[in-house]
C-alpha cells in the first residue's frame, strides 16, 4: 500500500502532525497549487499567500477532525484554495498585481540542481523545435513566445484548433520522454 | 457553480492537458480539470511537464534553432562538390575577417557611453505630440514611458514601431516592475533618424491585449 495514499490513516497522521506526512502534504499540494494558480495568471506573491493560507486552513480542519472524506482529500484542498483565492481577490481589488508575463515565475527555492535541470530542459525544447517542420515551429513560437490568440495564430497559419492541439500533444510527448529520462 | 467531475480516460481522450495549456478551457471545464489534477497523478505530471515545456517556449523566441546536423552522406556530398584546399582557405579568411569584425563590435559595445534620458509625456493618455529627441549617435537613449496600469492586465510590454507601423523592438516589463513609469534603454544608433512610436500594451490572462498608451518621437543625431 502506498504510504501516502489519501486514506483515513493519512489524515490521522496529518492531524497528529507527523513530520513525514506533513512534508508530503506540503510538497504534493504546493506543486499543484503553484501550477494551477500560475495558469490563471496569478502573480507569485499572491500564489504564495494563497498557498500558505490554504495549508493553514486545511491543517486546522484536519486537526479538528472536520475532514471526513479521506478519498476526496485532494478535492477538499482544491476547494479551500478556491475560497482563499476569491477572498484574496476581494481584499486586493484596489491593488494592482505585479505584471506577470508568463508562467515562468522566478522561484526563490530553486537550487543548483533544479537550475541545471531547467537548462537541460531548455536544450531539449530547442532540439524538439529544431526537429519540427518550419511551419510548426513558427506556429508554436507565434502562440507562446509572441503570446498571440489561438484563433489568430491558427488563422494566420491556415490550420484548425485540432491541428494546434495535436501539435502540442506530440511535442509534449517527446519532451515528456526526455524529461522523464533525465529524472530517472 | 457545481463542478463537473472528469475521469482520467475522459481527460486523455479530450486532450484536456493540451487544451489547458493552450488556455482553451472555459471556466467550468477549467475548474473541473484542475479538480481532477488534485487527485490524478498521471494528468498532473502531464500538465507539470507541459508547463515546463511552454515556459521554455516562451523564452526561446524567434531565434531559429540550429538546423539538424546533416548525416554522413549529406556531409560527404557537400564536401565532394568543393575542392578541399580552396574551401579551407576561404573558410579561414571568413573566420579571420569575422573575428576581427566581432572584436571591433564587442569593443564598441563595451565602451561607456553618455545616456540621454527622455520622457514621452502623455503617453498614457495617447498624446499626439511628437517629442523631438536629438542625441549623439554613440549615446545610449533611455526613454521613460508612462502607462496606466489596470487590474484586468497581468503583464505589460512596450513596442517601438517605425513610421510605417513595423514592429522594430519589443520589451517585456519584468514582473518586479512597479509604479506607472518604465525606463527602456537602448543604443541610440539602434535606430536610424526618423519618426517612431512607442506603444505600451496590457495583456489579460486570456491572452488578449490592449493598447494602454502611445507616444511619438522624432529621433535625430547631432552632427548629422
Amino acid at each position: 500500500m502506498d504510504f501516502y495514499t489519501f486514506d483515513d490513516e493519512y489524515l490521522r497522521r496529518l492531524g497528529s502532525s507527523d513530520p513525514a506526512t506533513e512534508a508530503h502534504f506540503v510538497a504534493y499540494f504546493s506543486e499543484r497549487l503553484r501550477i494551477t494558480l500560475r495558469a490563471r495568471g496569478i502573480d507569485s506573491h499572491t500564489i504564495e499567500d494563497v498557498r500558505q493560507e490554504t495549508f493553514c486552513r486545511v491543517l486546522v480542519a484536519v486537526r479538528a477532525g472536520n475532514v471526513n472524506n479521506s478519498g476526496g482529500f485532494g478535492a477538499y484542498v482544491y476547494s479551500v484554495c478556491k475560497h482563499v483565492l476569491s477572498e484574496s481577490r476581494r481584499d486586493n481589488v484596489r491593488y494592482q498585481h505585479d505584471p506577470l508575463d508568463s508562467t515562468d515565475v522566478p522561484d526563490d527555492h530553486l537550487g543548483l540542481e533544479e537550475l541545471m535541470q531547467r537548462q537541460e530542459n531548455g536544450k531539449h525544447v530547442r532540439a524538439i523545435l529544431a526537429a519540427l517542420p518550419e511551419r510548426d515551429r513558427h506556429l508554436l513560437q507565434a502562440r507562446f513566445f509572441e503570446d498571440r490568440d489561438n484563433d489568430e495564430v491558427c488563422g494566420d497559419f491556415g490550420v484548425d484548433r485540432d491541428y494546434l492541439r495535436v501539435l502540442i500533444h506530440r511535442a509534449l510527448h517527446k519532451f515528456g520522454e526526455l524529461y522523464k529520462k533525465r529524472i530517472n | 457553480m457545481n463542478t463537473r467531475i472528469i475521469n482520467h480516460d475522459e481527460a486523455v481522450k479530450d486532450l484536456m492537458a493540451e487544451r489547458y495549456l493552450l488556455g482553451e478551457l472555459n471556466a467550468v471545464e477549467r475548474e473541473a480539470y484542475e479538480l481532477h489534477l488534485f487527485s490524478c497523478d498521471a494528468c498532473f505530471e502531464q500538465v507539470k511537464v507541459g508547463t515546463e515545456f511552454v515556459t521554455h517556449l516562451r523564452h526561446i523566441g524567434t531565434d531559429d534553432p540550429q538546423p539538424p546536423v546533416p548525416g554522413f552522406m549529406g556531409r560527404l556530398m557537400a564536401n565532394v562538390r568543393q575542392p578541399l584546399p580552396v574551401t579551407m582557405f576561404g573558410l579561414l579568411l571568413m573566420v579571420g575577417g569575422f573575428s576581427v569584425h566581432q572584436n571591433l563590435e564587442i569593443s564598441y559595445l563595451k565602451e561607456p557611453r553618455v545616456e540621454v534620458r527622455s520622457t514621452l509625456t502623455g503617453i498614457a493618455h495617447g498624446s499626439s505630440d511628437v517629442k523631438s529627441i536629438t542625441v549623439p549617435r554613440n549615446s545610449a537613449l533611455s526613454l521613460n514611458v508612462d502607462y496606466t496600469p489596470r487590474g484586468e492586465f497581468i503583464s505589460y510590454r512596450a513596442q517601438v514601431l517605425s513610421s510605417s507601423g513595423k514592429v522594430l523592438h519589443t520589451v517585456v516589463f519584468p514582473e518586479t516592475q512597479v509604479g506607472t513609469t518604465a525606463s527602456i534603454a537602448f543604443p541610440a544608433d539602434a535606430l536610424r533618424p526618423g519618426q517612431y512610436s512607442m506603444v505600451v500594451f496590457g495583456r489579460r490572462s486570456d491572452g488578449t491585449q490592449e493598447e494602454v498608451g502611445r507616444g511619438v518621437f522624432e529621433l535625430q543625431f547631432t552632427g548629422n
